[in-house]
């Protein structure tokens, strides 16, 4: 497998991080050096499992500036489709795979006086680069949720580094600290806040930050999951202006999924409804926006649909594809 | 790229009279001295949001004022043209965006042109679609305002009298 315009890597270090999440650092096995990047960069990686091919986004962890490697940290996810699960117990030090180049949907404003992080489990990781990138004139904090201390990967380095600017906020200790959203409350003027971890936090967080007056280039997340409820979906046709194709898109799958079945070029990133990098412009019928990333002005006024994620509300949908 | 955004005649931060923005929690009301009866009628129309008044005298006790106050909260300014100017740097430096600000100018607005042809800013009259420059140059008033220039792009032309031959 050798996609056009990524890069071989191969695995040099692996290290436990707790017990559910380990580190990967990568190095490049051509004689050139890896892009820089910015912090809150990820990339994409393709690692095969005989004829499965796992392609999976994330976060860089090492610092932008480093060109001699990458690092990434995965957690082993219970409800894992592969991914997470092939990485922890197949991958090792030595194995060769292919990487994208770093892409960002969750870089720092550079207009921001302060910058405060959000993080809960491992949604950690986008904010350990980004740490790294704080421009001069910057402030920053890092609020940091886990259940134990043992449970928090980078406990040790965050405390060693960071310590001055972060706060732990751990739910099952003696005297637990829960990570509420009261906090945002009291940030200063010219703030900017960045939300990374499961759905159900990050939505809260961004629901409260405007519910507290936020305006909306001040607030920022990431995702890792869509957090769809996807046990009820109706199946639709789509029609395409450009082909002229007619597609069945079950109710099993995403219009995006039934587009790359049947050949078509169409574009996408994250595959879940956070980058827009999806999104397809709709000649006739209307749309179940499902995606995090238009606002909800956008889904008014824009004719358009992310493939990805969204749906056709009725049995038809003519896009422009 | 050069982002920050400078008051300029029509900025959107400009307003005839000042009205409660819905989206915000808290206020911030910036107000010279001298026009204080209209930071009372803006107080009355908060009703029971939260806010806070600075009553200036002189810009120097706007910065401290403003850093004080908390995300969510919009600022009300009333000044003349020069004061608002720098209240609304200030308010910029420390972070605020122009969606935070809402700006009443009491007295003239001020417009200024940046010549093409000596390449510095000057004050106009508003309603003026020609103008001539200190340097001599007549300019057509264009459309456009920069930013880094602080004036609306002049564009030099030569008048029809001055171009026959």
């Amino acid at each position: 497998m050798r996609i056009a315009g990524n890069i071989p890597v191969k695995i040099d270090r692996i290290v436990q991080e707790t017990s559910t999440i380990k580190r990967f650092r990568f190095v490049p096995t051509e004689d050139e050096k890896l892009p820089m990047f910015t912090g809150g960069a990820h990339l994409k990686t393709y690692v095969s499992d005989g004829e499965t091919v796992y392609e999976r986004e994330y976060s860089l962890i090492s610092d932008p500036r480093n060109r001699e490697y990458y690092e990434i940290a995965i957690s082993k996810d219970s409800n894992s489709r592969g991914g997470s699960k092939f990485w922890h117990e197949q991958m090792n030090v030595g194995d060769e795979l292919e990487i994208s180049f770093p892409r960002n949907y969750f870089a720092l404003n550079i207009h921001a006086k302060h910058h405060v992080f959000y993080a809960s489990g491992i949604g950690i990781t986008p904010f350990l680069s980004m740490l790294q990138d704080i421009q001069f004139d910057q402030t920053v904090e890092l609020h940091y949720a886990a259940r134990t201390p043992e449970e928090c990967a980078f406990y040790e380095e965050l405390k060693e580094k960071y310590g001055d600017i972060t706060t732990f906020h751990f739910s099952r200790t003696e005297e637990p600290n829960r990570l509420t959203t009261d906090l945002m409350k009291e940030h200063r003027i010219g703030s900017h806040v960045y939300f990374c971890g499961p759905v159900g936090m990050v939505e809260e967080f961004r629901d409260a930050a405007f519910s507290y007056g936020y305006p909306e280039r001040a607030v920022h997340y990431e995702l890792f999951s869509s957090g769809l409820d996807n046990s009820n979906l109706e199946p639709f046709v789509v029609s395409l202006t450009e082909s002229g194709k007619q597609i069945q898109v079950s109710e099993q799958e995403s219009l995006l999924d039934a587009l790359l079945r049947e050949g078509i070029n169409a574009p996408y990133a994250c595959k879940i409804g956070g980058c827009g990098s999806c999104e397809i412009e709709v000649v006739d019928g209307d749309v179940e926006h499902r995606d995090h990333f238009l606002s909800e002005d956008n889904k008014k006024q824009r004719s358009t649909i992310l493939t990805c994620c969204s749906r056709a509300k009725s049995s038809n949908l003519t896009i422009k594809l | 790229m050069y982002n920050s955004p400078v008051l300029f005649f029509e900025s959107v931060t400009l307003t005839e009279k000042l009205s409660p923005k819905t989206h915000f929690v808290k206020a911030a009301i910036i107000c010279d001295e001298a026009y204080k009866e209209e930071a009372n009628q803006l107080q009355a129309q908060l009703y029971d949001t939260p806010s806070a008044t600075l009553l200036f005298k002189n810009t120097d006790q706007v910065r401290d004022f403003i850093v004080e106050q908390k995300m969510g909260t919009c600022f009300y300014i009333v000044a003349n043209w020069d004061d608002a100017v720098k209240i609304f740097s200030t308010a910029v430096e420390e972070g605020a965006s122009e969606e935070e600000l809402q700006i009443k100018i009491i007295g003239e607005k001020r417009k200024y042109i940046y010549c093409m042809k000596c390449f510095t800013p000057s004050e106009i009259d508003p309603q003026a679609a020609q103008v001539q420059c200190g340097c001599g140059a007549h300019l057509n008033v264009g459309p456009f305002y920069s930013k880094v220039r602080k004036g609306y792009i002049g564009y030099p032309f030569v008048p029809e009298a001055e171009g026959v031959m």
